[in-house]
């Protein structure tokens, strides 16, 4: 009896230690939380870090009884500090509930943050625990974070899921640069590639904001954490390329048989790979992109699935990518000086001795190297039809 | 924990035991002779069956010259008149007369004619034990007491009013014998023998219960069946000290080896085909006078899971079943602890898009998940008792206003969120799948729905781990009741969470096939204690 009270006594203790050790002393109910769905940061004039939070209403959004737009589902807020961390807890001054951001859809960045370097706001959503690596990170081109969130969906309950959204069309367009925040902490960890990071731009500059008048195009490139210039459609379809993210989009091209008409061809796959070489001691990268895709529309009236007229588009659309390719790699040497493909990773897994040597002068080392380009496009059908309708 | 108290329960136990034996002498087993004249016997049977109405005797003289005084005693309700009418009265009354007319007949014959030529019943049995024929009486035979000599015969004229074999209703099956146990044991035999005709299987009688004296049976294929677990059994039950025991779950309390824990150590089943099937595992069975529910041991925790039905239908989808049982296992246990714990401590698993319907439902609530899942739970609780105990008709209107009561009602009134009312329903129909284990169920829910408001899924890991502990611990007449996962047996595992094809398993004993050894015997402890 008394070995039970002793065991009993020891058990009870050794159950109690475990609660206050485990760490999970957590319990925070769902209707006491606020989930975070899109974080906007911005740097003030006054050299602050404002932070805004586009939070969930907990009771406008009613899946039975239909939607009534995002005008009342979310509530957009900001708050001002020296750090993130502290506007983060200045929230509190605002907000009855803890802001919680596992569900953070998207992270925007204002341009004036950029173009000071962004590693600090990257570090606090890499080292908090609440945070995941998914939400997609955006750079407000000429504007301020606070005022794309800000902005409504009429199409979409929460107007960060919109944005979220929009960024995963990338699949179908490759005009769309997607990078999300665990690639961006990757690409800003190796020495040997620089970020690139997607933009949102107003369109139509308006009191009342809406997603409408914005669009997702185009691109931010950083060197190092810092932003230093634009990059446009043009060059983030070059760009996707030779990241092999390029999937699917739509090439225009200039009807073989009928100058002045186009052809349009549906890209449906592309593989890009890169090699690295030496070619009279220097060094060579290799950009091989492999890609084929359907004739998707004609205007004019001629057959295009002749052998001769598939080898004259496909000989049209190979020099049309390799254009675009070749203007990308032209302003990242020449302009930019920043290697945003990899190219030093590439390096780095190749000739690991060469590339510690070039290293600490990458950066001159890359706008010097030579790039060839070798583009292989096949256009595999025609849709449903090989002649088009003759209108007579 | 559970030994420490079994062993504290053990000493009161055998205290009462010492006491009582003192007390009681116990005079049923000690020799009593026939007393010579038929009016000691009257008036002693009318002094043992004093003021009980049922009781009957019934005196007559046979023989033509030589005359002989007979008493029949037996206890109405219990015979068939008919047969007593027709073959022992008729032929004691009118055949006699033509037997018995000879003179020189010597009276220790007279047994012997009576045995051999004149009672026409085919179970007939001579006793000279007084208190015997007492029991006999008790059973339900009729005994006849002949003046002069110190023989009784107990005649089998037994019949009363019994339920005719019906389907039972705790274990329908959609293919397989839809026959069911009934109350009368040998009725009960009877099926298990129908199924195994073989001479080695055995029934053992034995008789429990000081004031009830109820049949018991165990019943077990010798040669396939473990010596050493049949000898603990027997032990077992020998040890039974009890009143009365009225139904087999007296035995099962009795004998089970961990009584305190809420996992039954013990199988109980309705169905014949089952029960034989058991049998032919190697299992023991134990058939109680009086109740359908026929006791297996020993009794594996994967045998909670396994159906008889698994057997008759194909491998496929058998095993399919089997899957799905295990699934609903885990469901019916831990989705409500899950769902506490996702609320509370791991919001950031949920979906996006789930996160809106769940933050919306739960909006108004003014109770935790943790209370809105043990509330809801302790009504699907309170219904499921109602419905068992409410007569049949009443029972649907108490369903109908729990459906109500649940499912529109306390959400109408914001009282638990809608997204519960799924979880609990889930859960519910999930523990229906898997009904032998619904004793366990609600214990173990809640244990997982305090753990996990208290810890996450850390404190739902923790109560499993404990549960799991426990359960390996255990043992069923000294075979692993986790076997054949804990200690892994890959041959046993053939018949678990897939049923393999039944040509694969020759013979079905593989699950038990652990070797029974003293080292493992829980009746270690009853060895010590009587030492």
């Amino acid at each position: 009896m008394e070995r039970l009270l002793h065991r009993l006594t020891l058990i009870t203790i050794i159950f109690f230690i475990m609660l206050e050790t485990s760490g999970c002393w957590d319990n925070v109910p769902i209707t006491e939380k606020a989930m975070v769905m899109g974080v906007g940061i911005d740097k003030t004039e006054d050299n602050m870090i404002e932070l805004t939070l586009q939070v969930v209403k907990p009771t406008s959004i009613n899946y039975g009884e239909g939607s009534q737009g995002s005008s009342d589902t979310v509530w957009v807020y900001s708050t001002k500090g020296k750090t993130l961390f502290k506007a983060m807890r200045n929230q509190l001054q605002t907000i009855n509930r803890k802001p919680f951001y596992s569900h953070v859809q998207v992270i925007i960045i204002g341009d004036e943050l950029a173009k000071t370097g962004i590693q600090e706001v990257i570090d606090l959503f890499e080292r908090d625990r609440e945070p995941r690596l998914s939400p997609t990170v955006l750079i407000a081109k000429e504007t301020t974070a606070k005022k794309v969130l800000s902005a409504k969906s009429d199409l979409e309950n929460v107007p960060a899921m919109h944005i979220m959204e929009i960024l995963l069309n990338n699949k179908n367009n490759f005009g769309i640069h997607n990078m999300s925040f665990i690639n961006l902490i990757r690409n800003l960890r190796y020495p040997g590639q620089n970020p690139t990071v997607g933009v949102i731009e107003i369109e139509n500059e308006k009191n009342d904001l809406n997603i409408a008048d914005m669009k997702v195009k185009g691109g931010a490139i950083l060197k190092k954490d810092k932003f230093i210039g634009w990059l446009d459609e043009k060059d983030i379809e070059g760009l996707n390329y030779v990241l092999n993210t390029s999937h699917n989009g739509i090439i225009e091209t200039e009807n073989p048989f009928n100058k002045g008409k186009f052809v349009t061809i549906e890209q449906k796959r592309s593989d890009t790979t890169i090699n690295v070489k030496f070619e009279d001691e220097k060094l060579v990268f290799m950009i091989e992109v492999d890609a084929e895709g359907n004739i998707g529309g004609e205007e004019g009236e001629a057959d295009l699935t002749t052998k001769d007229a598939l080898s004259n588009l496909e000989g049209q659309i190979e020099k049309s990518i390799k254009e675009k390719i070749e203007n990308i790699i032209s302003l990242a040497q020449d302009k930019y000086k920043s290697d945003v493909f990899g190219f030093g990773e590439k390096l780095n897994k190749k000739y690991p001795y060469y590339w510690e040597e070039v290293k600490p002068n990458w950066s001159e080392e890359f706008s010097h190297s030579l790039i060839e380009v070798n583009v292989k496009f096949e256009i595999r059908n025609s849709g449903l039809i090989n002649h088009p309708t003759k209108v007579e | 924990m559970f030994r420490k108290l079994k062993h504290i329960f053990k000493y009161i136990k055998l205290d009462k035991e010492k006491l009582r034996k003192d007390k009681i002498n116990i005079s049923e087993n000690i020799n009593q002779q026939i007393p010579n004249h038929i009016d000691n016997i009257e008036f002693k049977l009318k002094e043992i069956f004093q003021d009980s109405n049922d009781f009957i005797i019934r005196k007559i003289t046979t023989g033509n010259q030589f005359k002989t005084r007979i008493l029949i005693a037996y206890i109405d309700g219990l015979i068939d008149k008919q047969l007593i009418d027709d073959n022992i009265l008729k032929p004691l009354l009118l055949e006699s007369q033509k037997v018995i007319d000879d003179e020189s007949i010597s009276k220790r014959n007279i047994i012997e004619l009576f045995e051999e030529t004149l009672i026409t019943a085919s179970e007939i049995k001579k006793v000279d034990d007084f208190n015997r024929t007492i029991k006999a009486i008790l059973s339900g035979d009729t005994v006849i007491f002949i003046d002069g000599t110190e023989s009784s015969f107990v005649v089998s004229m037994r019949g009363w009013e019994a339920r005719a074999i019906s389907e039972p209703n705790t274990e329908s099956v959609i293919r397989g014998p839809r026959e069911g146990f009934v109350e009368t044991l040998r009725t009960n035999t009877s099926m298990i023998r129908r199924k195994i005709k073989n001479p080695n299987l055995k029934f053992e009688s034995i008789e429990l219960g000081e004031q009830t004296r109820t049949e018991a049976c165990i019943c077990y294929l010798k040669g396939i069946a473990d010596d050493n677990i049949i000898r603990d059994l027997k032990k077992r039950l020998s040890c039974i000290k009890s009143d009365g025991i009225l139904e087999s779950g007296y035995i099962e309390q009795f004998i089970e080896d961990a009584p305190f824990s809420p996992f039954p150590t013990i199988g109980v089943s309705e169905r014949p085909d089952k029960v034989a099937g058991k049998i032919l595992e190697g299992r023991i069975a134990i058939l109680c006078d009086g109740t359908p529910f026929v006791l297996t041991v020993p009794y594996l925790f994967i045998e909670s899971l396994q159906s008889n039905e698994d057997y008759y239908s194909r491998t496929l989808y058998s095993s399919f079943n089997r899957l799905l049982r295990f699934v609903s296992l885990i469901i019916t246990t831990m989705l409500p602890a899950l769902y506490v714990a996702i609320l509370n401590f791991h919001t950031e698993v949920i979906p996006v898009k789930l996160v809106f319907s769940i933050l919306n439902s739960n909006e108004g609530i003014p109770f935790e998940p943790v209370w809105e899942a043990i509330f809801m739970l302790i009504i699907f609780e309170l219904i499921r008792e109602a419905g068992v105990r409410m007569p049949k008709p009443i029972g649907q209107t108490v369903s109908i206003v729990g459906a109500l009561v649940i499912g529109q009602a306390v959400v109408e009134a914001g009282l638990v969120s809608d997204i519960m009312i799924i979880i609990v329903a889930l859960t519910a129909i999930s523990g229906f799948i898997v009904p032998s284990l619904s004793e366990i169920l609600p214990f173990i829910r809640l244990a997982l729905i305090i753990g996990a408001n208290i810890l996450g899924y850390m404190g739902i890991v923790l109560i499993v781990v404990i549960v799991i502990l426990h359960i390996s611990s255990l043992r069923s007449f000294g075979v692993p009741y986790m076997s054949p996962f804990a200690p892994f047996r890959s041959k046993g595992m053939k018949d678990t969470l897939i049923r393999m094809p039944l040509w694969t398993m020759f013979r079905k004993t593989e699950s038990l096939s652990w070797k029974y050894s003293g080292r493992y015997s829980i009746n270690k402890n009853f060895n010590e204690k009587e030492e």
